[in-house]
């Protein structure tokens, strides 16, 4: 045991080791989340959920992907095949890419990059690419209306949820997402949420509006774009979007943890469970996800307008006022 | 001000009081509902009380009951009368309208609770009843007293209407 525990020490190992544990993780991350949103709606709608594939339903995602990979992936006929295809994969890799900065316990991080947090910023806003290629490359109406959207809605969105970042590092003196959070200390209430409470929300309700959930799906549209920038995938490309949806929300979950609420610090110092401390990580993970699904099954979507107006007209000035607050209080200080 | 987001928190309350409350579903193949009186389900016939009037074949919209009728004495009296040896009711005709119920002189054809049938082939679902099957593909022909031709005048050419395309599908 402890030569294995050395040999994850060893660098070229270590790197390889964590790489395929978070593969691992991104890629079954959609199954177990499409799992527990069917079954948190199912329960919210005062139903069972998926109840009838193996035990309590818990083998309804491996059904899901057998149909998946067996089904045709029908693409438009005149649609631009290069960028229809590629649009998914897009979408999938910088979900997928920012778990490499995403610390799980103080050493299991697979690149401590010291500008984690322009890594991450940088990385998820790329994520609109796929959503233009998408709609671009289907050729149809509502895919080019909710691509539209989609870029609309993300790029405004990359700008409070940018400033809302510029409060935490100015506490922690950081980019590193390691740094950040062992300068939150292992106490709740001295996590940033709390001095950084604005920005926390800020930083909440712009997440939720990067990775297109409910309440701000207008790319998606199911009512008015009937599906929108994916109207026109099938198989294992709608399938690919969908994983890239989940990850890309799993991903926003998991640096909302870091950066506000302590990531794999306990919330007391003798709940301190040393190499183990990851479970915190988790735990707190997924509440945050679940209170994603939580509200997508709650809250009516906006409409364009309000979009856009609760993007620059409040959460901008929001952050821009907590930053001079923030900044006036390191000084005095 | 302080009215802000109190809507969504209302509304979040109440999705989270429904996540936690007692679900309402009903697992059917294993709890199944009590039918209410006078539901009609599968036809079935007591073949001991036909006395093969044949009016159920006759009155049934989608011809899905077939009778073979025979003369035989079949309860000693010496006289023969007559007597179905075959009955079927095609099941993927019978749209439950219950006029052969109500027309049956003896109450020998009724519903029974049975409603879920299911089959790989159509002519699974026929059901016989007599002790010789009958063919459900053929329709029924009741015996129908002909009414007397006009006499003289040939009936009229029947005059082919132009196709409105309602008849095509």
């Amino acid at each position: 045991m402890q030569t294995v525990l050395n040999l994850l020490e060893v660098e070229p190992i270590r790197l390889l080791i964590s790489f395929g544990a978070v593969l691992f993780l991104v890629l079954n991350l959609a199954a177990v989340l499409t799992m527990a949103e069917r079954k948190v709606s199912g329960y919210i709608h005062l139903r069972f959920g998926p109840n009838r594939v193996g035990p309590r339903g818990l083998l309804q995602p491996a059904a899901d992907v057998f149909k998946l990979f067996t089904k045709e992936n029908v693409s438009p006929g005149r649609s631009d095949i290069w960028v229809f295809l590629g649009a998914p994969i897009a979408m999938f890799l910088p979900a997928a890419l920012v778990w490499l900065v995403v610390p799980f316990a103080p050493n299991a991080v697979v690149a401590n990059l010291n500008v984690a947090i322009l890594f991450f910023v940088a990385i998820t806003s790329i994520g609109a690419l796929g959503v233009v290629m998408a709609g671009y490359g289907s050729r149809s109406a509502f895919s080019l209306l909710g691509a539209l959207r989609g870029a609309a809605q993300m790029i405004s969105y990359e700008v409070p949820l940018i400033l809302s970042l510029l409060g935490v590092v100015m506490l922690s003196g950081s980019l590193s997402l390691v740094d950040v959070v062992e300068a939150q200390g292992n106490t709740i209430w001295t996590w940033y949420f709390l001095p950084q409470l604005p920005m926390f929300i800020t930083f909440y309700i712009a997440g939720l509006a990067e990775v297109k959930r409910v309440p701000f799906d207008l790319p998606e549209g199911e009512s008015e774009i009937v599906g929108g920038f994916m109207v026109e995938y099938s198989g294992m490309t709608w399938a690919l979007i969908q994983a890239a949806e989940f990850a890309s929300m799993a991903v926003m979950s998991a640096v909302t943890v870091t950066l506000f609420v302590g990531g794999w610090q306990p919330p007391l110092p003798f709940l301190d469970l040393g190499n183990f401390n990851w479970v915190w990580f988790g735990i707190k993970t997924a509440l945050i996800m679940f209170t994603f699904q939580w509200i997508r099954w709650s809250v009516p979507r906006l409409r364009m307008d309000q979009l856009m107006d609760l993007g620059w007209k409040i959460l901008v000035p929001i952050t821009l006022i907590w930053l001079f607050v923030t900044a006036g209080a390191i000084l005095i200080f | 001000m302080p009215q802000v987001g109190q809507g969504i928190l209302k509304g979040m309350g109440v999705t989270l009081k429904h996540l936690f409350g007692q679900k309402i579903t009903r697992q059917y193949p294993e709890y199944k509902r009590e039918l209410p009186e006078r539901s009609r389900g599968m036809l079935t016939v007591d073949m001991d009380r036909c006395i093969a009037c044949l009016q159920c074949m006759r009155i049934c919209p989608d011809h899905c009951i077939s009778i073979e009728q025979v003369k035989r004495d079949a309860d000693g009296s010496g006289k023969p009368k007559p007597f179905a040896v075959g009955f079927v009711i095609d099941d993927s005709r019978c749209m439950y309208c219950s006029l052969c119920v109500e027309v049956c002189p003896v109450n020998c054809i009724y519903h029974t609770e049975e409603f879920e049938a299911q089959a790989y082939n159509r002519l699974e679902l026929a059901r016989q009843f007599g002790e010789l099957p009958v063919d459900p593909r053929v329709d029924p022909k009741p015996t129908v007293k002909k009414k007397k031709k006009p006499t003289g005048k040939k009936a009229p050419k029947t005059v082919e209407k132009p196709r409105t395309g309602d008849e095509a599908a």
